[in-house]
């Protein structure tokens, strides 16, 4: 990817964070850790267009998009969810 | 969306055009199941498939939300489609609650200054309403034609209005994400009708 590529793109993150940090003044609590997963998802895929990224940050990305929607049906299984992912995530300092 | 009850319906009024006579309150009966069908089998989509909407249907979604009730029949509602990637992917990035990759955006928004000019210090709340009933509206509307749909709230409403040239007095205040669905139905879950129901006078929880 070409810098301004890199830079739009990280333009978006940056404003869809910023806006998230906004709104999460008046938003319920659990929308704050579903945004930060969400956020963490979206720098996933930017690393990936610019060819730096590990198998674990794949599998982490696979993990919040298979499971970042639990925030809205079941809070307990979201919580395990993000303690998991914290774990799936400290492995890949190990490689 | 095709049901048993819609076809029983189409076939009813076409038995009734050839002089055969149904029952009104079957006939009712025929046309709520339909609409109950499509209000109770609604979900939030939001994952879509990578399919354009025409503008025929956006135009027809829009006529469907125009046509809800209007609090104090003030009529402050705008709405505005896009279906641009590169303007979708910036709305994106100011709508937190927005996900996966929509064929079309609404934006519906309310004149804030006819609505206080109309209704005093209750026209930003009625415009809020309003808006609100037009979005049930165009939410149906978009399930009824095989569409996903997801309501969003969460979104910086001046920023929005920057980007799309919003005079000041007209303010975003809800967004529809649109696409072909992707994947399954989500689960819909709903309090208990028993827990939040009362009749004639509230009983306590």
């Amino acid at each position: 990817m070409n810098n301004n590529k890199l830079k739009a793109n990280a333009h978006k993150l940056i404003c869809y964070m910023a806006t998230s940090a906004y709104n999460l003044v008046g938003e319920p609590h659990l929308y704050g850790p579903f945004r930060l997963v969400d956020a963490s998802s979206r720098l996933i895929d930017i690393l990936e267009k610019e060819g730096a990224i590990d198998q674990t940050l794949l599998d982490a990305r696979a993990m919040i998009e298979e499971n970042k929607y639990l925030v809205m049906t079941d809070e307990k299984a979201f919580a395990d969810f993000l303690n998991e992912l914290v774990l799936k995530l400290v492995e890949g300092f190990k490689e | 969306m095709t049901s048993a009850s819609g076809r029983s319906l189409r076939y009813a009024l076409k038995e009734e055009q050839k002089g055969i006579r149904f029952n009104t309150i079957k006939r009712m009966d025929m046309i709520k199941m339909d609409l109950f069908e499509t209000i109770t089998s609604r979900r939030s989509i939001r994952r879509y498939q990578d399919q354009e909407i025409s503008d025929e249907i956006l135009l027809k979604l829009t006529e469907m939300a125009h046509w809800a009730p209007s609090a104090g029949n003030i009529n402050p509602r705008y709405y505005l489609s896009v279906k641009y990637p590169g303007m979708i992917e910036k709305i994106k990035s100011l709508s937190p609650g927005m996900f996966g990759n929509p064929a079309a955006i609404f934006v519906l928004s309310a004149d804030k200054a006819k609505a206080k000019e109309k209704a005093s210090t209750n026209g930003d709340i009625y415009s809020i309403i309003d808006v609100a009933m037009a979005a049930q509206n165009l939410l149906l509307a978009a399930h009824a034609s095989g569409l996903g749909a997801c309501v969003i709230r969460s979104f910086h409403a001046e920023a929005i209005s920057s980007l799309l040239g919003f005079p000041d007095y007209i303010v975003p205040e809800l967004l529809i994400a649109l696409g072909f669905p992707e994947g399954g139905q989500p689960r819909g879950v709903r309090p208990n009708l028993n827990d939040v129901y009362h009749q004639e006078s509230f009983k306590g929880s």
